[in-house]
């Protein structure tokens, strides 16, 4: 494929030659403030949450736990635990947001129908799945306060709104 | 570029290999370009690529100590670029930006043009092998390396990829 390779290549050269922008550190770093001061909005709205509706904030229905310490424990506290139940009919997960109230690490814990995967778009290296029957499957992630955003990695899904977020507190 | 607003701004606290606006300004136009191969759209290749630099930015201490941050980059691109539903999010954001910004994209040739739109009519994981190889220049222990998949995955793609872009692009002689 002589030809083919050859098309590809003077193909990658013009597209790359056709990139014109600049780098802007400057620009890099405005962005990465309104980053940071949206997380922090975020936060906010999600720590009023917590307060008002209570210590944890669990959705509607949600499995979800946030494991915390006994009183006078002197262990460490465990990671959170995230329970997410993926649904086929129609491809969704149980819920659209679910909630952490304080970062560090949350144990996700991915079940329900099989077929399914979760990953997060921020955290590249996690996928948990594809789900056997009858399996959880599970991993521990170190979540900072902010949002991220969740979805099935199976091609289609997350088109078809197999997505969710989670919002994370600041505790 | 003052080095102060840099220095506060840009490079987390922790010492690592190298610094992040060193990182960043070295490979931005190469994120954008495989960000644009794989969409098509150069407003969308540009937020995608701001986006994987700033989740780098966020884990600097961290991804600044791999072998190859480059690569976790690359990997976040090339995930984001296959959630259609993050792209729906990047590409209102990027059409409301469409109006106060001129484009840092020309246009490539039509011949050019033409290749990758036949890539991106591959199914995903195909465009992506391809486009790694070719972009980017990887080998295959690379591409897989970067997938998070088997070698022998990512030769199947790269095979099948390529036979049917030489169909697509009517090199016959080359199929037969």
């Amino acid at each position: 494929m002589n030809r083919l390779d050859d098309i590809a290549r003077t193909a990658s050269l013009d597209l790359v030659e056709s990139v014109t922008v600049v780098p802007d550190v400057d620009a890099m770093a405005r962005r990465v403030r309104h980053r940071r001061r949206r997380a922090a909005t975020i936060v906010a709205v999600v720590v009023v949450v917590v307060v008002v509706g209570g210590a944890v904030l669990v959705p509607r229905g949600s499995s979800q736990r946030v494991s915390t310490p006994p009183a006078g424990q002197l262990d460490p506290p465990a990671a959170s635990i995230l329970e997410v139940n993926a649904i086929s009919v129609p491809l969704t997960f149980e819920h659209d947001v679910y909630a952490v109230s304080s970062p560090g690490e949350v144990e996700i814990r991915l079940g329900g129908d099989t077929g399914h995967t979760l990953a997060i778009e921020e955290i590249p290296d996690l996928v948990l799945g594809p789900l056997a029957a009858g399996e959880v499957a599970t991993g521990v992630v170190d979540l900072q306060a902010g949002t991220y955003h969740v979805y099935c990695a199976i091609p289609g899904h997350a088109e078809a709104g197999m997505v969710a977020t989670i919002a994370v507190g600041d505790g | 570029m003052e080095p102060d607003v840099r220095d506060e701004e840009i490079l987390p606290a922790q010492v690592v290999a190298e610094r992040f606006d060193d990182f960043y300004t070295r490979e931005y136009r190469r994120m954008v370009g495989l960000a644009l191969a794989l969409t098509g759209d150069s407003r969308v290749a540009e937020d995608l690529a701001q986006d994987a630099f700033i989740a780098a930015h966020r884990k600097w201490s961290e991804v600044g100590s791999y072998d190859k941050p480059a690569a976790w980059v690359r990997r976040v691109i090339t995930n984001r670029s296959r959630s259609l539903a993050r792209r729906a999010r990047v590409e209102t954001r990027a059409l409301l930006r469409l109006a106060s910004t001129a484009s840092t994209v020309t246009a490539p040739s039509e011949s050019t043009e033409e290749f990758w739109h036949a890539v991106r009519a591959l199914p995903r994981q195909q465009a992506t092998c391809v486009t790694l190889r070719y972009l980017e220049d990887l080998d295959v222990a690379e591409i897989a390396a970067d997938l998070g998949c088997a070698e022998s995955t990512v030769r199947v793609h790269l095979h099948r990829g390529r036979l049917a872009l030489a169909q697509r692009l009517r090199l016959e002689e080359e199929t037969s």
